[in-house]
């Protein structure tokens, strides 16, 4: 019983599998990563102290957002293997 | 003494300023994102949570030099824990390795949170002025855990008697659980709430309530309501005491007694 992994969580880890959870809610988060690094390279090409710390405001959502897509493509490789 | 007074007893100044409007319109909608994944399932629960993250940054990108902007990136550390919880989960792995999957990620944005906010952590993680209270604080967590466990009955996280998972399950339970959430919900979103406000009281308020709202989604309703008394609880102690450090062990204590020790002896 935490807030990462509550009754719902362990829920729908059990009755789905990670292949349908990865084409579904999976492509959704991956749809949210291409929009917010595509906000980010945007906001690089202005090179202002505004937009270096919105920059910085993103990677608080990307790069744990790489790391999901890193898992998910790891293990969807895993299964074909 | 009169700065002591006005910063817990003066609701009149806080509950009705634009910033605190905001907060609640945000934490309102983590409660209906928590609240749609318990009732209609983890697609429509994670598209929210989705929307209220882009939400947040866009908004945060947008606000310019508004007195709540800060918080706007606090509050997405709850929505990407989710995220996180919903996408990496995989049934065939051992749930402590799904607490350390899910943790990782989760500290990296708060690291990142962290890098973008005003130093503040920092006297929370400092030498705690009275030890003897500290031990005290963290030794409640035991009473915290038996009283969550006779409400949830979990089933063991794993058995007492395989030492090297033991091992491994409490360090994952300390790091990535009670030192984590203390981070997020009383370190940073509730720190960051008292600066804005100027209030204690508002700070633990909504550092609780976005904390018990994270448990929405149990299937007892009994559930989020001791989440939301335990979390008022460690947000007083560290408004009063200064630091994180009574709570996460407290915290410590809790979720290796309720998922644990519990189980196995009270069963």
């Amino acid at each position: 019983m935490t807030t990462s992994v509550t009754d719902a969580v362990a829920d729908a880890a059990q009755s789905f599998t990670f292949e349908f959870r990865s084409t579904t809610l999976g492509i959704v988060v991956l749809l949210a990563l291409l929009l917010l690094m595509f906000a980010r390279e945007m906001l690089k090409a202005y090179r202002g102290r505004r937009a270096v710390e919105r920059v910085r405001a993103l990677d608080i959502a990307v790069w744990p957002l790489y790391i999901v897509f890193g898992f998910i493509v790891s293990v969807r490789l895993l299964e074909l293997i | 003494m009169t700065v002591v007074a006005r910063a817990w007893l003066q609701p009149s100044e806080w509950l009705l300023t634009r910033s605190t409007a905001t907060i609640a319109g945000y934490v309102a909608a983590l409660f209906l994102a928590e609240l749609l994944l318990a009732q209609d399932g983890f697609l429509v629960g994670g598209i929210s949570h989705v929307l209220l993250l882009v939400t947040l940054l866009v908004h945060h990108a947008t606000s310019g030099h508004a007195a709540y902007r800060a918080i706007l990136l606090a509050l997405t550390l709850p929505s990407l824990t989710r995220l996180v919880s919903l996408t990496v989960t995989v049934v065939d792995l051992h749930q402590v390795l799904w607490l350390a999957m899910i943790g990782l990620p989760t500290l990296l944005a708060t690291l990142f949170v962290l890098r973008v906010l005003p130093a503040g952590l920092g006297v929370l993680l400092g030498r705690p002025s009275d030890v003897p209270l500290q031990i005290v604080v963290a030794l409640s967590g035991i009473l915290h855990g038996v009283l969550l466990y006779l409400i949830v009955r979990p089933a063991p996280l794993v058995s007492m008697t395989e030492t090297g998972t033991l091992v491994v399950a409490v360090l994952v339970l300390v790091v990535f659980v009670a030192a984590l959430e203390e981070i997020i919900y009383r370190g940073v979103i509730q720190s960051i709430a008292q600066e804005i406000t100027g209030s204690r009281t508002a700070a633990v308020v909504i550092g609780s309530v976005v904390y018990a709202c994270m448990f929405v989604s149990a299937d007892s309703p009994l559930v989020p309501l001791t989440m939301l008394a335990i979390g008022g609880l460690f947000g007083a102690t560290v408004a009063f005491t200064k630091s994180l450090w009574g709570v996460t062990g407290a915290h410590a204590f809790m979720i290796i007694g309720l998922l644990i020790v519990w189980p196995a002896v009270l069963r």
